[in-house]
């Protein structure tokens, strides 16, 4: 039944459970935004409270999200009531957020970094974004070591993957057998190729796109690509694709330059950039693979 | 006959475009037949599997939607019936998302069982709701808008609730004529063979049904048996074009119009001219598209750029509705009681929004468990829980009070703020802000809001304006202004980035983001509006009895209609911040008011007003607990509750 | 003295002449009948009485006054105007139906006085739907329906009733009642009546002075014994007609 009694031990567990996860006096931070979540995460930083944890569970997958974290609800429509109960140091958020960000100030101070901004890449941002995370919660160390070990990882993987330099790549996720989404250098995987040395068979910016997906024949105009799929296309699409005559007569497909990637955030930070390079060189070092 | 030559320049310009696409991809190396993949180079695959198909497809579904649209039109007598007024593609929309979501397993045997089942379903609705209102063409195409406007908004929550990866979901909605085999366009001409064979044989017995129902059964035709077959063929033929291409809307709505310009008049020429118009309408079209594309622009879905030809198209043919409600069938439910004592009835129902309104500020879910506020927790949490609380119950007041003004201003009980226009063009004018403005801000947006809605609702009421407006060609100017509107917010979203996600969460409706001063400035709102109802109390009395009485009674009609949709495009306009497009508040509020006796102008407001501050209540309460910590979208949730009770109310009989 | 003058009156709807260019003055204090086969612009021009239709051309005064020149309110104290077909008064009793009467007295925001309430109850027992004030007008038989509406055009206070087909949906025992009425609202409170009427021997027994429309002009006008000739009836409804007379001496017109 409803009893103050209750409200209260649940409240004393959302406090009390993340203290004992860091003892000290780390800041309490809350995320809304899922960028901003893996930078902090990135950083040693957990937050106690985040966003949409189920589906962020179910689609970014890593880095993981401990059980204990708070979820706060929508990113669009956070549940404030709970955000209060949570009582966070500082908010993370998002000029996707800008709406109402005075409602989060009454409750705790809000970061807000830019990630993605038409037409630039994302990857320098979300390293940036490493350092002024950690200096808003006074741990710019991190940061520093967070940011070499990554530039570090980064380095690595793009010496690793220097023989794939010999062709460009064409970053897609496959929405339906006759469309597309192509990630130009305005994204983050896009970005990240780049910092590999990789070079990108899309020269446009990103069609971050929402509805505007890209027709599949596109693939034709780029004869040389490897073809990098990331995320498997739905089980509809590949079934059609499989009998589709262009799709089999486009270069990358006739000539078995595919490789897949598994699901991946493109709205993620550092964290996914470096799954994202891993996931590459995994995918052409291994060998092409058939979709469909 | 010769009319139909002024045919001839669109043919060619599609034809035209379709060849510039080809040329600029093969040159003149044309593939010969039979096409053998194995011999053909890369381009010319992409010109016989590509190109062709799709320039096979843009006539082969405007064909079938241009058909389809004409059956509508005539089965109904309803010259702005077609397949997206009367809901039948959102039904599909639904059921597509739903089918990918829930079962994805269903949509491996193909889309076209599940879109013809969610078609039909709407189909079957919005004709259960007609059936028992004589087919009145204006209550059907509001009826079928609602029906479209609810399932479009939950398959739009559903597809928020999967995050972005549902690409499929979103290229469909888009509607997309690219092709990549010639499997589309075999299955389609197959249907578009069976539909156009059909119709053939309901050519005859839909010329006798022209008569009218009466004179069609004095003739001894199986009305009703006729009716059903008709709307199936053009229920199979457009949901089958939905399930293979997707969502094109009002090519269905335009080919019979150009067909009826062209001088179409019997139900048989009129089917073949509006197939004939709707193919060459999607090509030209398709056309435009593929003519973006070479220039480089970002690839545009036709879907959206038909939606953009429909709205204004839609205004164009409202004249054509003269005389097209025959007089008594769309009029409001009566024999209801009426309350003894009506201002006690009013008092008991502000006491108990009072008292909700109390229990509801100190009650609430925390994780594990239902908890009452203590004092502590109560200064806390004041400063959120009020605003938001006040701030819902006086977006319902307003909608139930805008609801009610509607209703008796157009004498039709189906009347309401969804289908005024005026959440359309809010919508509209809340994505502006978001596309326009960077990183826009609460005053930004509300102000975008608002000026959409404004104006939305001035479109609107120089349609009022006009001497000898039937109020119910208000309605419909307001159904075409929203479809308008919500074209356009298509269009915008088809081009637009991952601010889409955030047009698309705020078009569901959330109360959370309420400020004190946004719920200071929605009181003020219903105050406004309260004011002004009392100062036209007494034309609220008189204007449901028609333009005559009330002129006859030295009202000046025109002012008092202006006026009174100018107050409930305010009320609509704040609530809207708020909760979305769609909410049916306005709907539902002043029926139960009318169904719990309060007759009288004044009361019936009242009531209107108290109901929906009450409902609105109760559907944020259940928006914040149903899903905890998830908010639910407000509107919504309202929504959620209102139809079936609505659907109950519509399959009343009228009289 | 006459009520209206009509002066080349003439209105048009898109492609047709619905009037053509009236000339005639309409008498004071009388029972003013409007003629004419369908189509003939009888409606038309009744509506245009009541300003529910604009002239696209002439002129037409009431008591010396243009029309467009009355105030909405003025006007409506001056003249009520019953529509062919009432509509549904939606929960509404008698009572509240008739009250609606007052409002080109009380306006928008005035008070409903004790001179309102009277004025109600007056009408209310001039029509003789004072025993059923309390009542649903929804749930009135066709005839006490059409008093209920008489009624609140005598609240109204107007002099001139304008009435569009009274009677042309009631049975043959409530169209005698409603029109005994509407006479003996004229003769004994000075009032005057124009009435479109579908029935010439209605119009003939009831009505003090005739006017014939045919194809938006005037065929005759005059008092009903004028009427009530075979050759003018032909001429107005372009089909031979035979006149005969009932053992009281009223002519009774057939079609021969």
């Amino acid at each position: 039944m409803i009893r103050r009694r209750t409200f209260l031990t649940a409240a004393g567990i959302l406090l009390a459970a993340p203290l004992q996860l860091r003892a000290g006096s780390a800041p309490r931070l809350a995320a809304i935004d899922w960028a901003m979540m893996e930078t902090a995460i990135a950083l040693g930083h957990v937050p106690v409270a985040g966003a949409e944890l189920i589906r962020y569970r179910a689609d970014v997958k890593e880095p993981k999200i401990p059980d204990e974290v708070v979820d706060l609800g929508l990113r669009g429509s956070p549940n404030y009531e709970l955000l209060q109960l949570v009582r966070p140091d500082l908010i993370l958020s998002s000029p996707y957020y800008t709406q109402y960000r005075s409602r989060l100030e009454t409750i705790a101070p809000v970061l807000s970094l830019t990630f993605f901004v038409r037409g630039e890449a994302p990857l320098p941002r979300a390293f940036v974004a490493l350092g002024d995370l950690a200096n808003a919660i006074d741990d710019a160390p991190a940061a520093a070591r967070v940011g070499e070990a990554a530039e570090a990882a980064l380095d690595a993987a793009a010496a690793r993957l220097a023989p794939f330099r010999d062709r460009p790549i064409a970053l897609v996720d496959i929405g339906d057998a006759r469309h597309m989404r192509m990630f130009g250098f305005d994204s983050l995987f896009g970005s990240t190729l780049a910092r590999l040395g990789l070079t990108n068979a899309r020269s446009q910016p990103t069609a971050f796109g929402f509805m505007a997906p890209v027709p599949m024949e596109v693939l034709a105009d780029m004869p040389e690509a490897r073809l990098v799929v990331i995320g498997p296309p739905p089980l509809a699409a590949r079934r059609a694709l499989a009998r589709s005559v262009l799709w089999h007569a486009l270069p990358p497909v006739a000539q078995n330059r595919v490789h897949a990637l598994p699901g991946l955030n493109p709205f993620g930070a550092v964290p996914t950039a470096l799954r994202f390079a891993a996931e590459l060189e995994h995918a052409l070092t291994s060998g092409p693979t058939t979709i469909a | 006959m010769t009319r139909i030559l002024t045919l001839l320049p669109a043919l060619f310009a599609a034809g035209l475009l379709w060849l510039l696409a080809a040329h600029a991809l093969a040159g003149w190396n044309w593939p010969t037949l039979p096409f053998k993949a194995e011999a053909m180079t890369l381009d010319q695959i992409r010109l016989a599997f590509g190109l062709m198909p799709r320039g096979a497809i843009a006539l082969v579904a405007g064909a079938m939607l241009g058909l389809s649209g004409a059956i509508l039109q005539v089965v109904l007598r309803n010259p702005v019936a077609d397949p997206t007024t009367l809901g039948i593609q959102s039904g599909a929309q639904l059921a597509l998302v739903l089918g990918t979501v829930v079962a994805p397993g269903i949509m491996e045997h193909g889309r076209w069982p599940v879109a013809v089942s969610g078609a039909a379903a709407a189909a079957l609705l919005v004709m259960a709701i007609g059936a028992r209102r004589a087919f009145a063409p204006v209550t059907m195409v509001i009826a079928g808008m609602l029906v479209g406007m609810t399932a479009s908004a939950i398959a739009t929550a559903i597809t928020l609730s999967q995050g972005e990866y549902l690409l499929s979901l979103v290229i469909w909605n888009g509607g997309s004529l690219v092709q990549q085999d010639w499997s589309g366009v075999r299955a389609l001409t197959a249907v578009l063979a069976g539909g156009a064979l059909a119709a053939g044989l309901l050519v005859r017995p839909l010329r006798v049904l022209s008569l009218g129902v009466e004179g069609a059964r004095g003739l001894g035709l199986n009305v009703a048996a006729i009716r059903l077959l008709a709307v199936t063929v053009a229920l199979v033929l457009a949901a089958a074009v939905s399930a293979e291409v997707g969502l094109i809307a009002f090519v269905g709505l335009a080919g019979p119009a150009v067909a009826r310009v062209l001088g179409a008049t019997g139900s048989g020429r009129l089917m073949v001219l509006s197939a004939v118009a709707g193919a060459l309408l999607l090509s030209l079209s398709d056309g435009l598209v593929l003519a973006m594309a070479g220039l480089g622009a970002e690839s545009f879905p036709t879907g959206a750029l038909t939606g953009l030809i429909g709205g204004p198209l839609l205004i164009a043919l409202l004249p054509r509705l003269r005389g097209a409600t025959p007089p008594g069938e769309e009029r409001a439910e009566s024999g209801y009681r009426r309350a003894r004592r009506p201002t006690a009835l009013l008092a008991g129902l502000a006491f108990a929004i009072l008292l909700a309104g109390a229990v509801l500020l100190v009650v609430g879910r925390v994780p594990g468990g239902w908890a009452l506020l203590d004092r502590e927790s109560f200064a806390t949490f004041l400063p959120m829980r009020l605003p938001r609380l006040i701030g819902a119950t006086a977006a319902g007041a307003a909608l139930g009070m805008a609801g009610a003004i509607l209703q008796r201003l157009t004498a039709n009980p189906l009347a309401s703020p969804e289908v005024l226009g005026v959440s359309g063009g809010a919508a509209l004018g809340y994505a502006l802000a978001v596309f326009l403005v960077a990183a826009p801000g609460m005053g930004t947006l509300a102000g975008g809001t608002m000026t959409g809605g404004m104006v939305a609702l001035t479109v609107v009421a120089s349609f009022a304006r006009r001497r000898r407006m039937p109020p119910e060609r208000i309605l419909l100017a307001g159904i075409a202004v929203s479809a308008l509107a919500s074209a356009v917010l298509a269009a915008i979203m088809a081009v637009g980035d991952a601010r889409s996600f955030l047009v698309l969460a705020w078009l569901s409706g959330s109360a959370a983001a309420v400020t004190p001063a946004g719920a200071a400035g929605l009181c003020a709102v219903v105050a406004l509006v309260l004011a002004m109802a009392f100062s036209t109390r007494r034309w609220l009395g008189i204007l449901p009895l028609g333009d005559g009485v009330a002129a006859g009674l030295g009202i000046p009609t025109g002012q008092a209609r202006l006026a009174l949709v100018a107050v409930s495009g305010i009320a609509v306009g704040g609530a809207t911040i708020l909760v979305g497009p769609l909410s049916f508040v306005g709907l539902m509020a002043p029926h139960m008011s009318r169904r719990m006796g309060l007759v009288s102008p004044l009361g019936h407001l009242a009531g209107a007003a108290l109901i929906g501050g009450g409902l609105m209540l109760a559907a944020d309460f259940g928006a914040r607990m149903a899903g905890f910590p998830y908010e639910l979208p407000l509107g919504l949730f309202a929504s959620l509750i209102g139809a079936p009770w609505l659907i109950g109310l519509m399959m009343r009989r009228a009289r | 003295m006459s009520l209206f003058s009509l002066d080349r009156l003439t209105v048009d709807v898109p492609g047709r002449r619905l009037l053509d260019g009236l000339t005639l003055d309409v008498p004071k204090g009388r029972l003013v009948a409007l003629i004419g086969h369908n189509g003939s612009g009888k409606s038309t021009l009744l509506r245009t009485l009541a300003r529910q239709i604009a002239p696209s051309g002439g002129h037409v005064q009431l008591d010396g006054q243009e029309l467009g020149a009355w105030s909405a309110r003025d006007y409506a104290r001056r003249l009520a105007f019953m529509p062919q077909t009432t509509p549904p008064a939606d929960g509404m009793t008698v009572r509240e139906l008739v009250a609606l009467g007052r409002y080109p007295w009380h306006g928008a925001l005035g008070r409903f006085g004790a001179q309102d309430g009277q004025a109600v109850d007056r009408a209310l027992a001039e029509c003789g739907v004072a025993a059923l004030a309390d009542r649903l007008v929804d749930t009135l038989s066709g005839g006490e329906r059409q008093r209920a509406w008489l009624a609140m055009m005598v609240a109204q206070g107007a002099e001139t009733l304008l009435l569009d087909e009274p009677i042309s949906a009631l049975d043959i025992s409530h169209a005698v009642e409603v029109m005994s009425l509407v006479r003996k609202m004229c003769h004994r409170q000075d009032r005057s009546a124009v009435i479109v009427l579908h029935d010439v021997n209605m119009a003939a027994r009831y009505c003090d002075h005739v006017i014939a429309l045919r194809r938006g002009r005037i065929v005759m006008q005059g008092d009903p014994a004028e009427l009530m000739r075979p050759d003018m009836l032909q001429r107005i409804y372009g089909l031979p007609m035979q006149v005969m007379t009932r053992p009281d001496g009223t002519p009774v017109a057939v079609p021969a």
